[in-house]
Order: structure tokens, then sequence, then C-alpha cells
């Protein structure tokens, strides 16, 4: 007999990690595609362009598979987690349908873009992918505020009427639009997105350089740029994914210091509390992280009643070290490359790193490679993380202190009331993870076979001989300058 | 009427046409000379990307933002069909995707392999989905765990938040699936949206040969629409008959695929579309309200109730209200944004490629 609530559970985690593996690249990609159609105007180099052109096909693959994931997890929320969803649409359905508002936008803009190459000046071209990039960003925003609502619904409802009487009363769905939870997941989500996507974009480019065969020199000038670009982005975002992260880490710890307890597993209240990494304990560093004092007091588990302690707490802390740990290697990796290629001094005195040329070395192409893809670990933990930590409420509440000096979490709902139990789901559940299962393998595949017969060298010199053609602007590159400046990059080589 | 009974019907009226073209697209192989066909039919299943990928998320949003507790109904009676369609949908879409993307590359044999295989799972979307359709507005399939008296009073009241809170293992209603498959009113119903898939087809492409066709399809289509609402659904069906507008329906539709076959009409695609669009919505408006209807009659009818009213099942009036306005919003862009960018990125340029084309040859 299959246990219903831990298959639910699974369905929807797996089904929201695989649509979440596309979700950073349709919030990032935009913005790096834009930024290279931008650098191929205003250096006159076809290879930037080579590369929005090419990795806007890529885009469009991907959020066509995307947001196919996204209607399954639409209509799982419907079915599997029916309870939830009822309470969600009572309260706090308006993040959803503005979401609705801003993916369409995205689609038009998608389409707009896409097809718009040859029909728009440039800079309302630019302006249109960068539209896509707000869209989809905008997309992740609001979903993230549903998430920040279960976390902290106060003030959406009157919660203590709800816990007494069971109605819903005094509701303001405009209070949705930012729970208090925002302030540290929405800066987060947006960073670590961003990130994730620049980072797995180190990663692609990392691949290329170390295992692509007879590389040309179309090939490796296209990859070259596509590097620097990606760990630049990637390195600029690492600035505000470091304040982001230590930000999300104080909000969590002002609203929800049982969870904040579960990811970072204090299980004993005290001052000047250790930060603890796997084995490693550093005294007094997480409270100063917490409140910059470090000596402040962290509540632990040993502070709340049993009944709130996350059953699985070892996981979402485990998660949250992973996530922790690869989030802040990559962002001290990325800083590196990006301070290597910014000021060769720099890299000449980590020659021995390979930092001297870091595009051609194999050490530094190897750690953007495993460094880079690992972002996407990071990721998926972080939200094993903030899933899993909530346990075992899907909707939190206020927190109240007990007769007996006890904290306790006054719940809206919990988890294991909002599953559907009916063993029904299962055969079906296991119908869409094979489809999604499928779904995944086909796309990188299907990426493959568009570009199987569209070499780099072709669309470099597509670019260079017939430009894109602007209607109100002269074109973008003139033959003479990119021959010039061709010959002058060629020439040095 | 519950007026807000429109902003379900809306996205749904919306999905079955845009559904309608796509599934037209497979209609085409058996009932005419898919080659004469082939290129107009590819040019308008590549235009519809952007509008296929916003119209399901539409009609779910919709679903969720103004009816709340119908989610009680998704969850306990619906959901195994629900997660069923999303499956087949989805290989609905990858391999008309596919056949559209063989033809770009000019493999017009794998192309129309890939719309036979995805035949199939078309008609099975189609019936799926109109399994859910009738189950709602019959209540065939849909079994109640309580009295429907006592349901009604929990929802008149509000106090489905107060159950789920003190009693959350409290189920409402259970699937009956033997009943919600093979229930007449499904087949019968079915198969007349089959018949206006195909007229819908013929009348789409112009396709002159198949005028009889077209008519025979669309003739069997009212009756069968006719006859199936007035045994199970006959609030719909009195509603229908005896409202000029639904008479001035069927003559536009005669007249259209008429015009369509016989003349060069401008803007066929886009007649045949608002009709069947107008259609959705006139059956909405034609169920008053009123949902459950055939199974619940009878219990309600000594409270002067024709069958459940819609009503029961809104949001709370803040959260409706305020997601009234941003799923108007919605839709404005969805119908008429992404329509309107799709026509003129996609459908226009193709277009005029072809008869550069065809011009040439």
């Amino acid at each position: 007999m299959v246990d219903m609530f831990v298959f639910d559970r699974l369905l929807a985690a797996y089904t929201m990690a695989a649509h979440m593996f596309f979700t950073y690249w349709a919030m990032s990609l935009p913005f790096f595609i834009v930024i290279a159609e931008y650098l191929g105007y205003k250096k006159n180099d076809p290879y930037y362009l080579a590369l929005a052109k090419r990795f806007a096909i890529a885009m469009a693959v991907l959020f066509a598979v995307g947001s196919a994931l996204g209607a399954a997890i639409a209509v799982e929320f419907i079915t599997a987690w029916y309870k939830w969803m009822f309470i969600t649409s009572e309260v706090d359905i308006l993040p959803f349908e503005v979401e609705v508002l801003a993916f369409f936008t995205e689609v038009i803009f998608l389409a707009l873009y896409l097809y718009g190459w040859d029909k728009f000046g440039r800079k309302a071209h630019m302006a249109l992918g960068s539209l896509i990039g707000i869209g989809a960003s905008l997309s992740g925003v609001l979903i993230t505020l549903v998430n920040s609502w279960m976390n902290t619904p106060q003030g959406s409802f009157d919660i203590s009427t709800y816990l007494q009487t069971g109605q819903l009363t005094d509701i303001n769905p405009l209070a949705t639009l930012w729970p208090p939870a925002a302030n540290g997941e929405i800066p987060m989500v947006l960073a670590g997105a961003w990130f994730v996507g620049f980072g797995s974009l180190v990663g692609y480019f990392s691949f290329r350089k170390l295992f692509s065969k007879n590389l040309d020199t179309y090939s490796k000038e296209y990859y070259n740029r596509g590097l620097k670009l990606a760990t630049y982005l990637a390195a600029l975002d690492a600035i505000f994914l470091a304040w982001a992260g230590d930000n999300a880490g104080k909000e969590l710890y002002k609203l929800q210091p049982l969870k904040f307890a579960t990811l970072e597993g204090v299980m004993q209240t005290q001052a000047g509390a250790p930060m603890q990494v796997g084995p490693i304990s550093i005294p007094k560093l997480l409270s100063f992280l917490t409140t910059w004092n470090p000596n402040a007091v962290i509540l632990g588990y040993s502070s709340f009643v049993k009944s709130v302690q996350d059953p699985i707490w070892w996981l979402a802390h485990d998660a949250y070290d992973l996530h922790a740990t690869l989030g802040i290697i990559g962002a001290i990796v990325m800083w590196i490359l990006a301070a290597a290629y910014l000021f060769p001094r720099f890299g000449k005195t980590f020659s021995w790193l390979g930092l001297d040329n870091p595009t051609e070395r194999k050490l530094p192409l190897y750690v953007g490679l495993i460094i880079g893809w690992a972002q996407f670990i990071a990721w998926e933990t972080g939200w094993i993380a903030a899933e899993v930590g909530r346990q075992p409420f899907v909707i939190w509440g206020p927190m109240v202190q007990t007769s007996n000096g006890l904290y306790t979490v006054e719940g809206v709902l919990l988890t294991s009331e909002a599953y559907n139990p009916n063993p029904d789901v299962f055969g079906i559940g296991i119908a869409i993870m094979i489809a999604i299962a499928i779904a995944i393998i086909a796309t990188p595949i299907m990426l493959k076979r568009l570009f199987a017969n569209r070499e780099i060298k072709q669309d470099v010199i597509t670019i260079t001989t017939s430009p894109p053609s602007f209607s109100s602007q002269t074109p973008i590159t003139k033959q003479s300058s990119i021959s010039s400046t061709k010959q002058k990059r060629f020439g040095k080589r | 009427m519950n007026p807000y009974v429109l902003f379900f019907f809306i996205p749904l009226s919306w999905f079955v046409t845009v559904f309608m073209i796509e599934a037209g697209s497979v209609v085409m192989i058996p009932i005419c000379k898919y080659e004469n066909y082939r290129e107009q039919m590819m040019i308008m299943v590549g235009s519809l990307w952007a509008i296929i990928s916003t119209s399901l998320v539409y009609l779910v949003v919709a679903l969720d933002g103004t009816f709340a507790p119908i989610m009680y109904a998704t969850g306990e009676a619906l959901f195994g069909v629900l997660l069923a369609l999303i499956i087949i949908l989805a290989f609905h879409h990858f391999f008309i995707g596919s056949a559209e993307g063989a033809d770009t590359l000019g493999k017009h044999s794998t192309s129309k392999l890939y719309l036979i295989v995805a035949m199939p799972f078309v008609l099975l979307v189609a019936f799926l989905g109109n399994t859910l359709f009738t189950s709602v507005f019959s209540g065939y399939g849909i079994g109640l765990k309580l009295p429907l008296t006592t349901v009604a009073t929990v929802l008149e009241k509000g106090e489905l938040p107060a159950i789920l809170h003190s009693a959350p293992n409290t189920q409402i209603f259970y699937p009956n699936y033997v009943q919600m498959i093979f229930n007449p009113f499904n087949w019968v119903f079915f198969i007349a949206v089959v018949m206006y898939v195909v007229y819908f087809t013929v009348v789409f492409y112009g396709i002159k040969e198949r005028f009889l066709l077209g008519a025979l399809a669309l003739t069997l289509a009212h009756a069968l629409f006719l006859a199936s609402t007035a045994l199970w659904l006959p609030l719909v069906f009195n509603s229908a008959v005896g409202n000029a507008g639904f008479w001035i329906f069927v003559i536009l539709t005669y007249a259209l695929l008429y015009l369509s076959t016989h003349t060069n009409i401008p803007w066929r695609q886009v007649w045949i579309a608002a009709l069947t669009f107008a259609g959705g919505m006139m059956f909405g408006v034609f169920t008053q309200g009123y949902i459950l209807y055939d199974t619940t009659r009878s219990t309600l009818a000594p409270l002067g109730l024709p069958a459940v009213p819609s009503s029961l099942l809104l949001t709370v009036q803040p959260t409706l209200i305020a997601g009234t306005i941003v799923l108007a919003v919605a839709g404005l862009l969805v119908l008429g944004g992404i329509s309107a960018v799709s026509y003129k990125l996609f459908y226009k340029p193709a277009v005029k490629k072809l008869k550069t084309k065809t011009e040439t040859k």
C-alpha cells in the first residue's frame, strides 16, 4: 500500500523541481542575450550577435518546455493539493492572477523579440528582449509571493478568527502582494535565479571549450565571448546574491525563528550560537550573522513545543548547508574568474592556477564547468530547504508563547491535512512523472537537432556579410569594420 | 444569472476555439486531399504556439480565482480525468509540434506520420475535456459523500473553510468513473463536438470539395447538441430554443459554411473562430449559472432550484472582486494582444511568403 502523503509530496516535489530546472534560464537568459546583442552592436562584433541569435532559439525551446511543466503543476495543485489550493484561492489567488499577466506579457515580448530582428530598430529590439527578462523575473517574483504568503499569511486575513471558528474573515487580497516574508525571499529568488542561470552558462561554455573536438577559430571566439560575458554577469550578480543571502537569513530569523532553527540545525537555544557546517563549528558566528551581535540568543528547537518541530529537519538542514556552501563557493569562483579577465596582472599573479589565460587553461575551465553547473544543485537544494523547512505546515501562522514558556506556531494548514489521500492519484502521478522525464530528456535532444546543421561559423559569417537590417537605423555592422575588427583580432593570434 | 460564470466561460470558450484549430489540422488528413492544404495548415499550426501556451493557463487560473470551492470537486472527483488530460495534452502538443517542425525542415511524409500518430491523442484530449465538461454540468460521475442539501447549506453559509479547519479529512465528493465516462450524455455530446470540429475545419480552410461533408457534420452537430441537452440538460435546451440569438447562431454557421467554401470571404478564419467562441459563450449563458443539473434537479426541485447554482461556489467577495479586474485585463491580453501578435508576426508573413512562393512557381 502506497503512503499517499509521501507520494503526493514526491509528485509535487518532482514536478516542481523539473519546472524550476527551466525557470532560472527563463529569468536569466533574456538578460544574457540582450547584453550580448548590445555588445554586438557596440563593438561591431558578429560573435556577440551570433550568441544573441543562437541563444534566443534555445530560450524559445526552454520557454516552451518550462511553460508546459508550469501547466502540469497548475493542474497538480487543483487535484493533488486541492485543500491547499482552496484556501489559497480564497485568500491568496491575486499573485497567481497577476502572474498570468506577467506570463502573457512575457509570451508577447518573446514572440516580438524572436521574430523582430528585422522589423524593429536596435534599441526597440533590445528593449523587447529586456521586457522578456523583466516579465519572466516578475513571474518568478509573483509565484514566490505565494510562497511568502504560505510562510507569513499574517495581514491577509484574520488568522485568530480562522483558528477559532474556521471562518475566513477580514480578507485583504492586496496584502498578499507583499507578505512579510517577501522582504527576504524575493531578493534571494531573483539574485539566486540569475546567478544559477549565468553560472550554468559558465558551465556550458567551459564544457564546450574543454570537450568540443576540432574547434575552429570561429567557435573558439564565440565560446570565449560567451564564457567571459556569463562570468561577468555571474560575478556582478554575486554581489547582489551575497547581500540577498545575508538579508534572507536575518529576515527569516525575525519572522520564522523555528524555520531558521531547522535550516541551521539549532537544537538548543543559546547565546553566542556557533555556525555549524558539517563537522566544522565556528563559535558565535551564527549569532553574529543573524543579528550583528555575537552574543545574541538564538532560539533553537528546545524553545518550541514538539508538535511544531520539523520531523525531517535534517533533510532541510543538510540541503540548506549544501545550498549555502555551493552558493558561496560559486560567488567566490565567479569573482576570481571575472577579476582574472578584467585585470590581467591579477591573472598573471595566479598563473599557477591558470588564471593568466582562463579561457584556455584547463584548471579554470574545469572549475568553471563544475562550479557553474553546481549552481543548479544549489538552486534545487535551496528550494528543498525552503519547502522541507516549513514542515509540518504548508501554510504557517503566527508564533505564540504557551503557558509553559515554550513557543508554538499557530499554523493555518498542516501538510498532512492538505494532500489528496485518494490512491488513484498514484498511477496517474507515475504517468505524469514519466511524461516529465521524457520532456526533460527530449529537450537537449531537440536543442541538439535544432543546431545540428547550423555551425557557429556559418552564423558568424552570415551576420558579418548580411547583418540584421533595422528599419530606422544604419546597419549594425559595416562590412569593412567587421573585417578590420576580425583582422585585428585574428592577427593577434 | 451569476455573471461571474462568464469568467469561466470566456477562457473555456477561448481554449476550445484554439483547440479546434489545432485539432482541425489532424482532422484534415481523413477528410480532404491533405496535400492541397498542407502548407496553409502548417502555417496556422506554427502561428498558434503563443496562443496555445497561454490559453490553458488562463483557463486554470480563472477557474481557481473565480470558483475557489470547486477545488473540492477537482480534487475529489475530477482529479483522475484532469491529470490524465494533462498527460495526453502534452503528447498531443508534442506530436503536432513535431509535425510542424518536420514540415518546416521539408520532411513532409514524416510530418504527416506525426499527425497520424497525434490523431488518437487529439481524440482523447477532446474526449477527456468533454467528459469534464459534461460531468460538471450534468453531475454524472461526481458522487456526493454527504447529502446534497447539507453540501448546499455548507456552501451557502460559506462554511467550507470551517470544515477544512475542524475536520480536514472530511470528503465531500467522490469519483464514479464508470458513470462519468460511460454516460450517454457524454458520448452524444462528444460526437457532436467531433462533428463540429469537422465543420470547423472545412470552414476554417475553405475546403470547397467538402462542402457537403461540412453541411452534414454541422447538421449532425446541431442535432446532437440539441438532442443531448433536451434529454439531459433541459434547462440549456429550453433556454437555447427559446432564444432568437441561438437560431441566428445556427443560421450563421450554415451561411459561413457556404460563404467560406464558395466565395473568397475575407477574414474567414476570424469569423469561424469568433462564431465558435460565441457558441461556447452562449452555452454558458444558457446554463443560467447552474451545474450538476441532471443528478441534482429532483432533489432541489422542492426548494425551487433547478440545480446547484454556481454562485454557491464563488470565491469570497474581496478576493473575487480584486481578481476579476486582473482576469479581465489578462483576458484582453490573451484574447486580444497575443492573438494580434500571432497574426501579425507569424501568420501574415507566412501567408505572404506562401503567396510569393506560389506566384514564383
